[in-house]
């Protein structure tokens, strides 16, 4: 709420340089979150706390200022007097509370020969500071008084009220009213209204009606001053999408202690600045004032709580300059709580108050023993997996990426994910973040279709992150962790290397790094029909004969859908299932003791034969002896037969129990040659 | 002799013809014919035998010698086909840049994650699980947010079809960790949060939170402090000033908002601080008695303390980024800068 300094001066002894007061607020809990000057007044726009409605007025900041830097608050004459006061429920005004819940106390009285005009300029002025326009001199008065107190008071022609009867209830069906903007409003019963003999007058606590609004013409009037459910207030508020300086401290609950002081308030100022005057006595119907309540504090509470150490004397001070009246009583101090200080119920609510006029800063610091080893149920498990992973992708100048988990059902649909298990939001801000996404593979497309729209070409990225799905036999959502990468572009060549598209070789050669990395050992990859990839280029990882990810080149068209034109490699991987097949303990396996012999073999044989079974008859043929076997040349074209490819090999035989000798291997390198001739067909070229 | 002198001619032709072939299918065929089963280095290996007994060690040694030549000759060049082309010039001009191998980057959210965690992994704090998708009584009820609080309303909570709801705040793993341990607890735990927020600069419907909380017997308000400007201290510099101002958090009391003199300022005021001087870097408090009641621990006995920060604000000023939404839109450029 904003507050002008100048005005809030008014109610403080003795005066108080403005950055101290700014100081004393701040450090009390009502945080200044800017502050501008208009003609030399300070006009402060604070954040008041949801727990503290009475800081919404002039006399609550008063008062809280009061409390931290010691100055007196003085009330105004009419406050002081009838703060906490009920006047009688028969007065001049005739007042039916249909609604007990909706509205607990609704007073009204009238003035008479009011000559409406314009507010003195002061009063103009001070309404501006707080954001308020200025309108004639009742509404100004009301509004004035309601920023003072806090208590919102509205102001209507008595002369326009059918049966000059005031009737607070639910709206009916197919009411309407037209509101002092000129909108009209269409009613139902969960709106609460202040009724005349006839029609309703004004949406209780929110816009007063505009056929009994004051005009220049205008005689009479009633002043009503009411409280009203914050509950009904907000919801009303919500339904006809209206707010208001009023509505705003209701939603917010009103201290009802204070409604018979702001109604003569505004008389006061009413007869002085409008010329009228009282007629007949104030009607102050339902409730009766609420009792204070009393809390009661254990001493030794305040150090357990605080660690501080603070004496008796220092605390009553506290609560004192809280208005907070301390009596002491044995090991205890009992508090009585004044009415406008909702927030205080408990023990714990006065260690509060205590800690923040001591001055949160005079609080100690220590740092605590420390809890010995323990393990907790919900300790992330995937945590040092995730680590690794990120380190390993790192090494080998991948990109980590953090998107957004909110997609929308298109992108969903693109990669062809069934429908029937989504998370979906009941209440999205738009169609684009409507599902919780079940895989990590459309944002990283679209990662990949931004980047190669700033014209970034070298794209490596991953993401480690949740997806969602919903848990048909809990009915719950299942959120788990996946590692997306996505490889697009080309590498940039050099002085000395050429540039080159990356493909799904150096999709393959990340996971294959990675899982081999982790120490996963025992994965297969094995052909795959995916929705969203390719066919002869999409594999899965298998772990024990369980997929624990896919990769391969995305399909063209689904490519197409993300606005990528140019071919994408993706991989996705399920954090859980590689925590199961990963070891991330190293153990030393010794240096072989034996020396290694490479052998190379060139073949040609029919390009329908994979690498892999090539590979599996040349392990299959040398035993235990075949340390490693690389591919080093791989062509097919007018230099050999259609249909053909030729294959060149590195293969690396070694023994761990002795040193081969050269004929051993020759033999070995010769039955291989055959195995592959016999079983494959090849010519051994 | 004559058998050696053969051989140097073999070499001669063999060494030109190498250097010479065209790309790799010519350097392939000087292969076959060179090493191949009847190529003329294997045949010459055959023709050892006309040579007498004294000179045949000689022969061996240079017709071995000569089959290395070859061997490595043709490796190197097939190598040098592979790669790009012939390399036909040695370069000995220093100048020429480097070639630059490209380093992978973390995300800076993540950085700025496991770096906050670290801190407080040293003070003791176990890293926790807590799930995004909750219920009103995590994300609310056992968090003492009243059935008609504000925040409840849908414009301030995503919710999904069954009723559930995504939850609004990480302290949600207050209330599932205290379900299912007993004090002593120490633990801290990240994650994402989500508010229907429309993006701007500032703004975000999903973003990053860190809780951290600790509930035993004994634990006071000084704790609460102490621990948080070790933090400060560690993050931001020995030399970072830190206030608490009172506040209202639902589950905590008395609350407290964190403030640390403005690192680029240096407190004088700034557009980073909005001329303040002071930058809000978190929330905390002692744990409200409420919510110990909730998750049924004796209040009277325990106490506890808990404090809460916004990840991507701490990131956005520790490195000097200005839109929030930069986080999100991965733009490699962006990303490589961490």
């Amino acid at each position: 709420m904003r507050v002008s300094f100048d005005w809030l001066k008014d109610y403080i002894v003795p005066k108080i340089d403005c950055q101290k007061a700014q100081g004393s607020l701040t450090m009390a809990g009502l945080e200044i979150a800017s502050i501008t000057d208009i003609e030399g007044d300070s006009v402060m726009e604070i954040e008041v706390t949801p727990n503290r409605p009475d800081c919404l007025s002039m006399l609550g900041i008063a008062r809280e200022l009061s409390a931290s830097s010691g100055v007196s608050v003085k009330l105004p004459e009419a406050i002081r007097k009838n703060f906490m006061k009920k006047a009688g429920s028969r007065g001049s005004v005739k007042i039916e509370i249909q609604d007990k819940t909706g509205c607990t106390r609704y007073a009204g009285s009238i003035m008479k020969n009011v000559k409406v005009g314009q507010s003195p300029k002061w009063l103009t002025q001070r309404l501006n500071a707080l954001g308020a326009r200025a309108v004639n001199n009742i509404a100004d008065i009301t509004n004035y008084v309601m920023f003072e107190t806090g208590q919102p008071l509205h102001a209507f022609d008595l002369d326009k009220l059918e049966g000059k009867r005031i009737i607070v209830r639910r709206a009916k069906k197919n009411e309407s009213i037209m509101t002092i903007d000129g909108v009209n409003r269409q009613l139902d019963p969960n709106i609460l209204v202040i009724a005349d003999a006839v029609k309703p007058v004004a949406i209780a606590g929110i816009m007063g009606g505009k056929a009994t609004e004051i005009t220049e013409t205008t005689k009479n009037i009633l002043i009503e001053s009411a409280c009203f459910d914050p509950v009904v207030i907000r919801k009303g508020c919500r339904q006809l999408g209206i707010a208001s300086e009023s509505s705003y401290r209701f939603e917010r609950w009103v201290d009802n202690a204070m409604i018979l002081a702001a109604n003569l308030r505004a008389q006061e100022l009413i007869k002085e600045f409008a010329g009228a005057r009282v007629s007949g006595s104030m009607s102050d119907a339902g409730h009766a004032i609420e009792k204070e309540i009393k809390i009661s504090l254990s001493l030794e509470e305040i150090p357990r709580i605080l660690g501080i150490d603070i004496d008796l004397e220092s605390i009553k001070d506290i609560f004192k300059r809280l208005n907070l009246r301390p009596v002491k009583k044995k090991n205890k101090i009992i508090i009585t709580v004044p009415s406008y200080r909702t927030d205080l119920s408990r023990d714990i609510d006065l260690i509060e108050e205590i800690a923040r006029l001591h001055g949160y800063n005079k609080v100690p610091s220590r740092l605590p023993s420390f809890t010995p080893h323990k393990t907790y149920a919900l300790e992330k498990k995937t945590a040092a997996l995730e680590k690794e992973i990120r380190k390993i992708l790192c090494n080998l100048g991948l990109n980590e990426v953090i998107t957004y988990t909110l997609t929308s059902r298109n992108e969903v649909e693109y990669l062809g994910i069934p429908s029937d298990n989504l998370v979906v939001l009941k209440n999205p801000m738009s169609s684009q973040q409507e599902i919780m996404r079940p895989s990590l593979i459309s944002e990283m497309l679209e990662v990949l279709n931004w980047n190669l729209n700033r014209k970034n070409t070298l794209l490596q990225l991953f993401e480690i992150n949740k997806v969602y799905t919903m848990n048909k036999a809990t009915g719950q959502a299942d959120e788990t962790m996946r590692l997306s990468i996505g490889i697009c572009g080309n590498k940039p060549g050099n002085w000395k290397e050429k540039p080159r598209d990356l493909d799904f070789f150096d999709l393959k050669g990340v996971v294959e790094t990675l899982m081999d990395s982790i120490g996963a050992r025992d994965y297969k990859m094995e052909k795959l029909e995916h929705a969203s990839l390719k066919e002869n280029l999409s594999s899965s990882i298998n772990v024990d004969g369980k997929t624990c990810g896919v990769f391969g080149e995305v399909k063209e068209d689904v490519a197409r859908k993300f606005d990528i034109k140019r071919k994408a490699y993706v991989a996705e991987l399920c954090l859980d299932s590689l925590l199961s097949s990963a070891s991330l303990k190293k153990t030393f396996t010794s240096l072989p003791k034996y020396p290694s012999i490479k052998r190379d073999i060139a073949i040609l044989l029919d390009d329908t034969i994979s690498a892999s079974s090539i590979y599996d008859v040349i392990k299959d043929e040398a035993r235990g002896l075949v340390k490693s076997v690389d591919v080093f040349d791989l062509y097919k074209g007018q230099q050999i037969e259609a249909g053909k490819k030729s294959l060149a090999y590195t293969i690396e035989y070694r023994s761990g129990e002795r040193t081969l000798i050269d004929k051993e291997v020759n033999d070995l390198h010769k039955k291989v040659q055959d195995a592959l001739t016999k079983r494959l067909g090849a010519q051994i070229r | 002799m004559k058998f050696i002198e053969k051989l140097k001619d073999i070499e001669k032709i063999a060494v030109k013809e190498i250097a010479d072939a065209p790309n790799f299918e010519e350097l392939e065929k000087a292969k076959i014919k060179y090493l191949g089963r009847k190529g003329i280095v294997t045949d010459a290996f055959k023709g050892i035998k006309t040579v007498s007994k004294k000179d045949k060690p000689e022969a061996g040694l240079f017709i071995n010698k000569l089959k290395q030549k070859v061997t490595v000759l043709l490796e190197e060049r097939e190598k040098s086909f592979r790669s790009k082309e012939a390399v036909v010039f040695e370069n000995n001009d220093m100048t020429l840049p480097g070639i630059k191998r490209e380093l992978g980057h973390i995300h800076p959210l993540v950085k700025t994650m496991d770096e906050i965690l670290e801190i407080f992994a040293k003070m003791g704090f176990k890293a926790v699980e807590s799930p995004e998708i909750e219920t009103e009584y995590y994300n609310f009820e056992a968090l003492n947010i009243p059935k008609n609080h504000p925040s409840r309303e849908t414009f301030h909570t995503f919710y999904i079809e069954n009723g559930n709801l995504l939850r609004s705040q990480t302290s949600t793993s207050q209330i599932r960790v205290m379900e299912k341990e007993k004090p002593p607890i120490q633990v801290i735990h990240a994650g994402k949060v989500y508010r229907p927020d429309a993006v701007d600069a500032s703004h975000s419907f999903m973003f990053y939170q860190i809780e951290g909380f600790m509930v035993d017997k004994g634990i006071q308000f000084s704790d609460l402090k102490g621990v948080l400007e070790r933090f400060a201290k560690e993050y931001f510099g020995e030399n970072v000033k830190m206030r608490f101002r009172p506040h209202f958090f639902p589950f905590t009391e008395p609350s407290a908002e964190v403030d640390i003199s403005c690192f680029i300022c240096g407190g004088k005021g700034c557009r980073v601080c909005s001329h303040k001087g002071w930058l809000e870097v978190l929330g905390s408090g002692m744990i409200n008695p409420r919510v110990f009641e909730f998750v049924k621990i004796d209040p009277s006995v325990y106490t506890g303390f808990a404090f809460g920060m916004g990840v991507d604000r701490l990131c956005m000023l520790k490195y000097g980024i200005d839109d929030i939404r930069l986080l999100y839109e991965n733009d490699v450029r962006f990303l490589k800068q961490f």
